[in-house]
């Protein structure tokens, strides 16, 4: 953005994505018809859109109809190929939905997600797939960020932590009783926060996202109102890059690139909180997650210090 | 009048003996060279003996001035997905400064129950000399 347009307009960072949770047992299998399944993101309504990254595994059109990601075939579901830098961005006009289209092979929704297994006389089964943009919404209007003292940046971490101990289903799974989110939140003391990057660091340890499913997170501003439209999954917005591969070793069999999510940052004024929405993605035959089931979420950024 | 400054590239470089079942450990002091200030820009760290797991740890970084660089622990893989050249290298923004002589202070808790480490920290950044006003070579009256 440059000076003169920033100068008429703030930019926050949004996701809009929805979510496709499929569910069915081993009794009764998935029930979509094959084919491509023409859908659309709703706008919320408030400001305009420019989307800088898309996740699919289809096609994506823009508001115009036309079609600036194609495939004759589907792209490999999982990262680099179904993670995608849009440049230049794509500009979607206040109240215009996005149009996307997905997979449905096997009667199954097809893309960037996981699959979630509930064993028993009858297997449950879950599966999510993701199809969503990472971008900014653009508000007329100065940005409201600017505090009325002079300050310089210091770099600053706030690590939180919760006890990732319940499943994505409730039992008896075969009814689909999802379980509910769950809150948490973060003050931000002393000094006004700006952050930067989400560093979790849920992949490294004992566990790969093979066999480890993860969770979803919902993460708000400093005035409560949601950064994404729905639930992302974690490996969307870790600055730290996806999981270990196997053998748990930094660095091995990086898949997901790192992600800058929040851009640009989020401003917590010192009293507010950083608050967030935790959907578990747990199954019955994944790996259990990391030590004493705690998840680690470290809020990078910089503290602004008066001077 | 504002002195000439220098920078020129430097690694610090720790390595953190092997930390008993649980282990916590503070106030560790990194003694920072007295030659020049040091602006700390990134880090890595790794175990000394290659391709072992990430060590379940927590670690916290203090400047001279008491100035914590996080609230509470951070957990050690922050720093360790790079280690293997694959991933991008953790900065430190903006840089942090570090007047010479001082020292990074670090805090550090084993989350295990086992032994683990030791650990190589590499503290990378610049140093920054004053430089120095003489006359250059050749140079005449």
């Amino acid at each position: 953005m440059n000076a003169a347009v920033r100068a008429r307009f703030r930019e926050t960072p949004y996701w809009y994505i929805k979510n496709y949770f499929q569910y069915y047992t081993s009794a009764v299998g998935p029930t979509q018809p094959n084919g491509i399944l023409n859908d659309i993101i709703q706008s919320d309504g408030d400001s305009e859109f420019f989307a800088r990254m898309a996740w699919l595994s289809y096609n994506f059109q823009d508001n115009n109809q036309a079609y600036f990601i194609s495939s004759p075939s589907p792209l490999q579901a999982v990262p680099p190929a179904a993670q995608l830098a849009i440049a230049p961005e794509k500009y979607y006009p206040l109240g215009g939905g996005i149009p996307i289209q997905v997979l449905v092979e096997g009667n199954q929704f097809v893309g960037p997600g996981v699959r979630l297994t509930y064993a028993g006389g009858t297997t449950a089964y879950v599966n999510l797939v993701s199809v969503g943009f990472q971008g900014v919404k653009r508000w007329k209007g100065q940005a409201n960020d600017t505090p009325p003292y002079r300050y310089r940046e210091k770099e600053f971490n706030y690590t939180s932590s919760f006890v990732q101990n319940w499943t994505y289903l409730n039992p008896p799974y075969t009814s689909f009783n999802v379980a509910p989110f769950r809150t948490f939140s973060q003050v931000v003391n002393d000094f006004d926060f700006e952050l930067w990057a989400l560093e979790i660091s849920s992949d490294y340890w004992n566990q790969s996202e093979t066999s480890y499913p993860g969770y979803m997170i919902r993460l708000y501003d400093a005035n409560g109102i949601a950064l994404m439209k729905d639930f992302v999954h974690f490996r969307y917005l870790s600055y730290l890059t996806g999981f270990a591969g196997s053998a748990n070793v930094p660095g091995e069999n990086l898949q997901y690139v790192p992600n800058c999510f929040p851009c640009p940052p989020v401003l917590y004024p010192v009293g507010s909180i950083i608050k967030y929405d935790i959907l578990s993605l747990l199954d019955t035959t994944g790996a259990a997650p990391g030590p004493s089931a705690t998840q680690y979420i470290n809020f990078r950024g910089v503290r602004r210090i008066p001077c | 009048m504002e002195p000439e400054y220098e920078y020129k590239s430097f690694t610090k470089c720790y390595t953190l003996p092997q930390l008993t079942g649980s282990q916590v450990i503070t106030n560790i002091g990194i003694q920072l060279d007295k030659d020049a200030d040091f602006f700390w820009e990134a880090t890595q760290c790794q175990y000394t003996a290659l391709d072992t797991e990430i060590l379940p740890a927590q670690v916290q970084f203090v400047d001279q001035t008491e100035y914590a660089l996080s609230q509470t622990y951070v957990p050690l893989c922050v720093y360790m997905a790079a280690a293997q050249g694959l991933a991008p290298i953790r900065l430190t923004l903006p840089a942090h400064w570090f007047p010479a002589g001082s020292a990074i202070i670090m805090n550090v808790q084993n989350l295990s129950g086992s032994a683990n480490g030791p650990i190589q920290f590499l503290f990378r950044g610049m140093k920054r000399y004053v430089r120095n006003n003489q006359p250059q070579l050749g140079a005449t009256r």
